[in-house]
């Protein structure tokens, strides 16, 4: 009878402990480096010289050839100031050492014990080639062989052919080339000892862009949108908890529920996400930078902002939590799992980390119970340096969960839905021994709340700007707040010249009547906003306006100085003579408190970006359109705005108060064009002669705040 | 005894005990070979690396050695 050929893990094991025994013997050729060097380097040993100079000279000429013989220690001056200098000095100029050649050794033998459990890694010719090129040094065949393979495959399959040995490969490379900033991280991932603390590639320390994210943490209550709600689980299983990261996603939130177990007690689960999708450094923890700090720091915003949601939900104190996470969320429930305080409060029975890099975090207590799950074909989880070829034993009673399925394709591999896809279909007995464990969780949910986390406790809702006394008027669209606060918002003023008696004529009798003229025609004005989040709700707004002289004193000769005061001193300003609204409440409150013609119209106002893009109308009765490129511009403050009106026979003065970037735009491409509507708005651009007209002069602010108060009775006889 | 004959003899200390280090990597990597010498699933480069690690071992305790042995009689020269 013959033997069964042994298993590729099987076959592999003896190579991982020989890795390992090489990483072993590696560090302690690289101590002896250091000792050499530290006693090469030692002023004591130079300052004894003339005491005894013959023996003396011989000591050190034995010290440096021990810290420089090819055939023994290699290039070995290692450690302290003269140690670092030396074997920078020394990578810059490709001289190895022995400690980094055995190193280089172990790191070549994890690689190929993860291509004995992975056989397409030896099967892919482009894999090979890369493999074997870094091995052997080649710095200009493996950039050849790494471009190759991307331009075969793309990044993302590149990367994902190569992730079970992504940490080896940089390990290897970072070794072996010239950059010696590189070298210590390479040490850290080849040696296990550490954290992955700089990136292997440019040797740019992580660390020091992690400790940019600062903050104390701060945790607000956020409803779920009722498709979330939906979506959230009642049950206490790990593929419930899966399915509500699922639900909340990566969007800077977390959850929080409570569970009445089996036995009747109340237990809680901390729900983290994964890194948020978006800027890589905002207000929330969970970002690129925060996920950073997440993975190499032992306290970071994100973990201190579940403090405060944990808090906030009134967990007592003593009561049993487990930890769930994703990704950069697993990481921060480690940072939690393995902080004193927090465990002297809370008993943290469980901690469940779903693609995180936490292999150098550590629980607190003896007693918490840790579960990694982890792709090999996810890159993720070895951004701290160990990866599938790790062949340390970090964690000896953690339950971990490294495996590989066969649609492993990075980024999609990283996800927590194909994670709970492959913890449902393919890993049943790793997803049951969770589940046994979790059996104290495995309840009711009795209560959720999702909370929105921050890095520092946010600003009150439009501070400073909008926040400011409000009183309350009814109107017929129901009780309006003034001042009316845009908390989200962009315009688009374009400027016209228009004719001028047309202008006066549409203005009337009634004073402020006298209309600016530039170049004998009317200064007119188109006023587009885009008001996404007000007091009033959101809605767009499109105003028609003739600039107006100072009612009691027009001076034509310095009406520029005074257009160019603040608002607050500005005698001059915009006199409405149409204004279209997209919703009744906000209409109501154009003609009950500001006198305003006003009327509701389907209207398109988009602002932003480089062209002009405003519609009333439906496209059977178009009333106008503003469409068309704004030109080059340069930046300015949003202006203020102040607006004439007339209510009940009264001439009342009010004010848009501004508050962001605005940019002004000298030659504006853009152009109007006046509807066949009989609209009041379509039918007065007509007579204006601006059908066809190109502004003069185009202002836009994609994004600010505004407040308009109500407006004050002027007295103009 | 003056500090830097103390300086010394710890120096020379330290690098005759890494010198014993390295001779026992010497013998822990030459067993590691043997080990996988009977291993089907070790790649065939591995010996000549592994041989060229162990002859560098025995070199680099030898330099440690001779060194730690110059640095005591150095010590107890400006002793």
């Amino acid at each position: 009878m013959t033997a069964s050929p042994p298993s590729p893990d099987e076959a592999a094991r003896p190579l991982r402990a020989a890795a390992r025994e090489l990483a072993d013997v590696a560090v302690v050729l690289r101590e002896a480096s250091v000792h050499a060097t530290a006693a090469l380097a030692d002023g004591s040993v130079l300052g004894a010289l003339p005491r005894a100079p013959a023996v003396g000279g011989r000591a050190h000429r034995a010290l440096l050839r021990a810290v420089t013989d090819r055939g023994g220690l290699g290039h070995a001056v290692a450690g302290g100031r003269l140690g670092t200098l030396g074997a920078r000095l020394g990578g810059m100029a490709g001289a190895e050492s022995l400690a980094v050649r055995v190193m280089t050794t172990s790191l070549r033998l994890r690689i190929t014990a993860v291509t004995l459990e992975n056989p397409e890694l030896a099967e892919d010719p482009m894999v090979r080639r890369l493999n074997e090129a870094v091995a052997a040094d080649r710095d200009i065949e493996s950039a050849r062989a790494l471009c190759a393979l991307v331009r075969d495959r793309g990044a993302a399959r590149a990367l994902t052919a190569i992730a079970p040995i992504f940490g080896e490969i940089l390990a290897l490379r970072a070794l072996l080339d010239q950059n010696p900033l590189n070298d210590n991280t390479a040490w850290l991932i080849a040696s296990g000892v550490r954290t992955a603390s700089a990136d292997p590639i440019t040797g740019l320390s992580n660390r020091a862009i992690a400790v940019l994210d600062v903050g104390e943490g701060a945790a607000r209550r956020a409803d779920p949108s009722p498709a979330e709600a939906a979506l959230l689980s009642g049950g206490g299983s790990l593929l419930d908890f899966l399915a509500n990261l699922a639900a909340i996603g990566p969007t800077g939130r977390a959850l929080v529920q409570a569970v009445r177990g089996p036995d009747g007690v109340e237990r809680y689960v901390v729900q983290a996400p994964g890194m948020k999708i978006g800027k890589p450094d905002d207000e929330s923890p969970g970002d690129l930078l925060g996920a950073f700090s997440s993975t190499l720091l032992d306290s970071a915003p994100y973990s201190r902002s579940l403090v405060r949601a944990i808090d906030d939900f009134g967990v007592p104190a003593g009561a049993e939590i487990a930890l769930i996470g994703h990704s950069a969320g697993g990481a921060a429930i480690m940072s939690l799992a393995q902080d004193p305080a927090f465990c002297a409060r809370y008993t943290v029975t469980h901690a469940v980390a779903v693609g995180s890099p936490v292999d150098f975090k550590r629980p607190a207590s003896p007693h918490t119970w840790v579960a990694s799950v982890t792709n090999q074909h996810d890159i993720i989880p070895s951004l701290d340096g160990q990866g599938a070829g790790t062949c340390f034993d970090l964690h000896p009673g953690w339950y971990v969960v490294d495996y590989t399925d066969p649609t492993h394709l990075f980024p999609a591999c990283h996800s927590v839905e194909h994670y709970a896809a492959n913890l449902a279909h393919d890993l049943p007995e790793a997803r049951a021994e969770i589940d046994r464990n979790l059996e104290p969780y495995r309840g009711r949910v009795t209560r959720s709340q999702v909370y929105r986390l921050y890095d520092r406790p946010p600003y009150p809702d439009g501070f400073p700007f909008l926040t400011v006394p409000t009183h309350q008027v009814e109107t017929a669209g129901g009780p309006v707040e003034l001042p009316v606060r845009c908390h989200e918002g962009g315009v688009l003023t374009a400027y016209f010249a228009a004719d001028a008696e047309a202008a006066a004529e549409l203005l009337g009798a009634a004073a402020p009547g006298r209309p600016v003229q530039v170049g004998g025609r009317a200064l007119v004005a188109i006023h587009a906003f885009e008001n996404r989040r007000t007091s009033l709700g959101g809605y767009r707004e499109v105003d028609l306006g003739v600039v107006v002289h100072d009612p009691w004193r027009p001076r034509p000769l310095q009406i520029w100085r005074d257009i160019f005061r603040p608002a607050e001193h500005r005698r001059s300003g915009t006199r409405f003579v149409d204004t279209v609204l997209s919703t009744d409440a906000a209409c109501a409150a154009a003609r009950e408190i500001w006198g305003h013609a006003a009327g509701t119209a389907p209207l398109y106002v988009r602002v932003g970006g480089r062209s002009a893009r405003v519609a009333a109308g439906t496209p059977d009765d178009v009333i106008m359109t503003l469409h068309g490129p704004l030109g080059p511009w340069f930046p300015t403050m949003d202006r203020d705005l102040v607006v004439y009106s007339h209510r009940d026979g009264t001439a009342l003065r009010s004010c848009v108060e501004s508050w962001g970037r605005g940019r002004a735009h000298p030659l504006p491409r853009a152009r109007l064009t006046a509807g066949t509507s009989d609209h009041p708005l379509a039918r007065h651009l007509r007579d204006l002669g601006l059908d066809g007209a190109r502004p003069l002069l185009c202002l836009t602010a994609p994004a600010h705040q505004t407040r308009r108060g109500a407006g004050v009775p002027v007295l103009t006889g | 005894m003056p500090a830097d004959s103390t300086a010394l003899l710890a120096h020379a200390h330290t690098l005759g005990a890494d010198a014993d280090a390295l001779a026992e990597c010497a013998v822990r990597l030459r067993d590691l070979a043997a080990r996988l010498r009977a291993h089907d699933a070790a790649p065939p480069w591995l010996y000549e690396t592994m041989n060229a690690h162990i002859t560098a071992c025995v070199v680099a305790s030898t330099d440690l050695a001779e060194a730690a042995a110059r640095m005591r009689n150095y010590a107890d020269l400006v002793r």
